[in-house]
């Protein structure tokens, strides 16, 4: 909650932490502007930023698990990339047809929908190759091709379409948490909430899995039915966050560590809780440190999450050098 | 040993193999097979024979090619995987690669068939548990990260987990393979003891061979011919043992119970 607030309140126009907290109990505050910007922009970034952030997390706990995969998560494994590529076909390929691109009014539905399609073609995709490849370090490496496949493509898409739409593009791939209004707002956090409720049955099957599929099964558990929920879950929620905010990098991957680490235990049921808070709030940090107190300018979020979380990875290995 | 006459398990005519596409490639033809409460069996026999076939097939994992398995009265394929889980209870050889686990919650894990749809513990839950830790001689480890843990005492944790999973059956595939002589004894010690003391019928695969031929109360003696059962006693007797290996190469003998590489081979070397 402090973390909310201080989000809201660090920008191009600082206001004051008091201003907010009235604001949003409703009271009238000092200035007329502040309180445009407050509903208007702020609230519903801080509140994407805790969705995404929270959503994200939780992806990735379930993803390691499922997969047995420590350095599982959805943007190493090229999950991102394919929601990105689902995007760059819906936003280029209108271009190569002649037609105008907007992201952001009517057409973010579609957005949305092309996210969450590609989402799910790479995700199938890595999971029929985890299949028959255990290894770590080669799934890692399948999911690196995935992102310069993905980016060979959206390339070749770049050459073929307008500047215009190539902007529109580019400036969704920094990942950008600013792109919800009050009208789209609505939709991710139907979708967030829908895969969480969908996701808390899951969270018994997950601790059965901690022994492997094998000793799940004689537990009772069956394993192609909870497999095919979890991917469905972490596919779709991953396809709308980073069809809403674009690619963020690191936050699924490295939350669950730092959520296992602290809380030293593998329980879901005590992780699930503890990585949905833990990934809102590193995202509403990472957010605030973007927006840089005072300037005029943002950085993009993915910078920020990858400065975070690529040391978090490399802290990971050194600490366990076995990660099969 | 009570209710002697009515089996926990049994086959009819059962055979195992593999099945690609239509072709069948049979392991093992018309098995029948029955355990009791009670009773520690050793199921014996070289590599490769399909010892581990067998084993996932009466679990329910693996499909029979033909015949029935039975647990007490109701055919296997007709019981849902979640109330065989609370019938029969496996120790497989794979490790779990649980970092952050202790021993009490890899434990507690065994719950599973029996808890809510959020797995939580109720006080029988617990008490099983208790005493599966206290059996298996671990509660004073129950609070240790699985990984922190020896081979031996990762195996008992296991087993124990196998315990609290409540069911009348144990499978443990080759539990003592990676352990010493001294956890091995140990461990064909506990299962024996487990058996008898908690009237529990446990089925192991093995290679110890004089190890299972003086603890087992059953040995299933697996060939190409097909399985032999039948006491320890009964099977040095007969002169079953020997069948187990190629004769040219090893000789059994049957009055100190030992292996020794026959005669003719050592003169062709």
């Amino acid at each position: 909650m402090v973390f909310f607030i201080l989000n809201i309140s660090f920008g191009s126009v600082s206001i004051p932490a008091a201003e907010i907290l009235k604001n949003l109990s409703g009271l009238p505050t000092e200035n007329e502007t502040w309180t445009y910007i407050i509903t208007q922009y702020r609230l519903p970034k801080a509140i994407t930023a805790v969705l995404v952030g929270s959503g994200l997390s939780v992806c990735g706990l379930f993803m390691q698990t499922l997969f047995r995969n420590p350095m599982a998560g959805p943007y190493v494994l090229g999950i991102s990339s394919g929601a990105g590529l689902g995007v760059a076909l819906l936003i280029m390929g209108t271009s190569i047809l002649g037609g105008k691109y907007l992201i952001l009014g009517n057409n973010q539905i579609a957005t949305v929908i092309a996210g969450i399609l590609g989402a799910l073609v790479i995700l199938i995709t890595v999971m029929t190759v985890s299949a028959y490849i255990k290894n770590t370090m080669a799934l890692l490496i399948i999911g690196l091709m995935f992102g310069s496949f993905t980016a060979a493509i959206i390339s070749i898409l770049s050459y073929f379409s307008s500047a215009q739409n190539l902007q529109q593009y580019m400036f969704w791939s920094f990942g950008s948490l600013g792109n919800t209004g009050w009208t789209t707002l609505p939709i991710l956090s139907g979708i967030y909430f829908l895969c969480l409720l969908w996701a808390i049955p899951n969270v018994k099957s997950l601790n059965a899995l901690l022994l492997g599929e094998n000793y799940a099964k004689s537990l009772g558990l069956s394993i192609p039915f909870t497999r095919n929920q979890i991917l469905m879950i972490t596919g779709i929620l991953t396809g709308v966050i980073t069809a809403f905010a674009g690619p963020i990098a690191f936050v699924g991957l490295a939350v669950p560590h730092i959520a296992k680490m602290l809380l030293q235990t593998s329980d879901h049921r005590v992780l699930f809780p503890a990585v949905l808070l833990m990934g809102a709030v590193i995202m509403l940090i990472c957010d605030t440190i973007s927006q840089v107190p005072n300037a005029a300018f943002v950085l993009p979020i993915n910078a920020i999450t990858s400065m975070f979380g690529a040391p978090v990875v490399i802290w990971l290995l050194l600490k366990k050098r076995k990660l099969s | 040993m009570t209710q002697k006459n009515v089996p926990i398990l049994s086959s009819k005519k059962l055979t195992i193999g593999y099945k690609k596409k239509s072709v069948k490639s049979f392991i093992a033809k018309d098995l029948d097979l029955e355990l009791f409460a009670g009773e520690l069996v050793c199921l014996l026999g070289k590599n490769g024979i399909g010892k581990s076939t067998l084993l996932r097939t009466l679990t329910g994992v693996h499909p029979p090619l033909a015949g029935d398995i039975r647990l007490k009265d109701s055919l296997l394929q007709d019981i849902t995987r979640q109330h065989v889980a609370q019938k029969i209870a496996v120790v497989l050889t794979e490790k779990p690669e649980t970092s952050n686990l202790s021993v009490y919650e890899l434990v507690a894990l065994s719950r599973h068939p029996y808890t809510n749809w959020m797995g939580t513990l109720k006080k029988e839950d617990k008490k099983e548990i208790d005493l599966a830790l206290q059996k298996t001689d671990l509660t004073d480890l129950q609070h240790r990260k699985v990984d922190e843990l020896s081979d031996g005492q990762l195996q008992r944790v296991m087993i124990c987990r196998a315990l609290a999973q409540n069911t009348e059956l144990i499978i443990l595939d080759e539990p003592t393979a990676h352990l010493d002589i001294q956890h091995k004894i140990e461990t064909f010690h506990l299962l024996k003891k487990l058996a008898h003391d908690l009237d529990k019928c446990i089925l192991i695969s093995t290679h110890e061979i004089q190890l299972a031929l003086q603890i087992a109360d059953v040995i299933w003696l697996m060939s190409e011919q097909g399985i032999y059962s039948g006491s320890p006693e009964k099977l040095i007797e007969k002169d079953h043992i020997g069948r187990l290996f190629d004769n040219t190469l090893i000789h059994f003998d049957k009055n100190n119970l030992q292996f020794h590489i026959s005669d003719t081979s050592v003169k062709n070397m």
